[in-house]
């Protein structure tokens, strides 16, 4: 491997590390090595280096090991992707894990003390025998456990979002192809909208919540009581259960009640309980 | 080496190498390698927590039109050094009585 290679690589993997400085001195030791060693940028380095990956993670997992970084609160987490499942698992460390196919480097990502973005770029899919063949991507999100989050916003056009034991403000999660799963989730505002595929939702909402899905069903478990929400629900195919009572199908409780929750689905059912 | 290296010896011979004089990253890499393997890892990770431990500082020296950085001991750095090496005495002096069949 070249030295430009390995910088680069090293570069890329260590972006996961939020602390700028953290980063900066980990590629200045190299760096340096470098010169020291006089290895020029088209040189080869030595055979013990060529393992970039597993010094990327050692030096990550000290940074995350022992850090000072004890901001548990993210401004904005922005998942902008199109052929690819997204898993946002809490953890007691942040980490960004990327499953793509091989020599598929149309995802990208940084990650600041502030902001976590990840994109996909479009890219033409192969074809083989005449069938378009593009394989999804799994990106998986691990957030400190206990995080706030004041923005998040996921989008994916193939694949699905999956995430559990979320907290944050504002959430707004779209996916065309694939369901919506978000379990246990604590939030003010969230927005879900799927074309084909269910939304499901469990946990604590507050605020103005909305569910839309073409082809699918709608289930939320919620924890607050059901006066304490107003409640619009509409469908054309498909049953309308709120905690196994019939209701008709526009349903309003209280006009007074401060938090909402409007789901529409056209083929499917919605299924609400609360506990 | 058919013998596996904890970090603790490894923490210890960077303490060890830093408190004789201050060095900067390709030497003491190449101080290291004299004793050890280096398979598919560098010291950095070392250097770096010994550094949050507080018992290595760091400086930066101007050296032909660029900065190189050097690592210097501390005072908790030489009391750290100063443990380790009680520690090994005994260990090794332990593991010197196995294996030439010693008593104590």
């Amino acid at each position: 491997m070249k030295k430009k290679e390995f910088m680069s690589i090293l570069e890329k993997e260590l972006n996961v590390i939020r602390d700028a400085s953290e980063r900066e001195n980990a590629l200045r030791f190299y760096s340096e090595y470098f010169m020291d060693a006089g290895i020029g940028d088209d040189d080869v380095i030595p055979d013990e280096l060529n393992n970039v990956h597993s010094i990327a993670k050692e030096i990550i997992d000290g940074v995350i090991n022992n850090s000072d970084i004890t901001n548990s609160k993210l401004n904005e987490l922005i998942i902008d992707v199109i052929n690819a499942n997204v898993y946002i698992i809490p953890s007691d460390k942040i980490e960004v894990v990327i499953e793509a196919s091989p020599n598929d480097n149309s995802i990208s990502y940084n990650i600041t003390d502030e902001k976590i973005v990840i994109e996909q770029v479009k890219t033409n899919p192969i074809h083989i025998f005449g069938f378009a063949k593009i394989k999804q991507a799994q990106i998986k999100i691990y957030i400190k456990r206990e995080s706030f989050i004041e923005n998040i916003k996921a989008e994916t056009v193939n694949g699905g979002i999956k995430a559990s034991e979320l907290q944050f403000n504002n959430g707004s999660f779209e996916s065309v192809n694939g369901g919506i799963f978000l379990e246990n989730v604590e939030s003010k505002n969230l927005h879900c909208k799927v074309v084909n595929g269910a939304i499901y939702v469990s946990g604590n909402l507050n605020g103005k919540n909305e569910f839309e899905t073409v082809n699918g069903s709608i289930n939320c478990n919620l924890v607050l009581k059901k006066e304490n929400y107003d409640i619009l629900l509409q469908n054309i195919h498909g049953a309308i259960n709120v905690d196994s009572e019939s209701f008709r199908k526009e349903y309003s409780s209280r006009s007074e009640a401060s938090n909402t929750i409007r789901a529409e689905s056209v083929n499917g059912s919605i299924n609400l309980h609360f506990n | 080496m058919a013998f596996q290296v904890g970090s603790a010896l490894l923490e210890a011979c960077v303490l060890a190498i830093v408190k004789n004089e201050d060095v900067y990253g390709y030497t003491l890499t190449q101080r290291m390698k004299e004793a050890f393997d280096v398979s598919e890892s560098t010291f950095y990770p070392i250097l770096r927590r010994l550094q949050k431990d507080g018992f290595l500082e760091t400086y930066d020296v101007l050296y032909s039109g660029r900065l190189r950085r050097y690592y210097r001991i501390t005072k908790l750095g030489l009391s750290k050094h100063e443990e380790y090496w009680h520690e090994w005495c005994s260990f090794k002096d332990n593991i010197d009585n196995i294996m030439t069949g010693g008593h104590k």
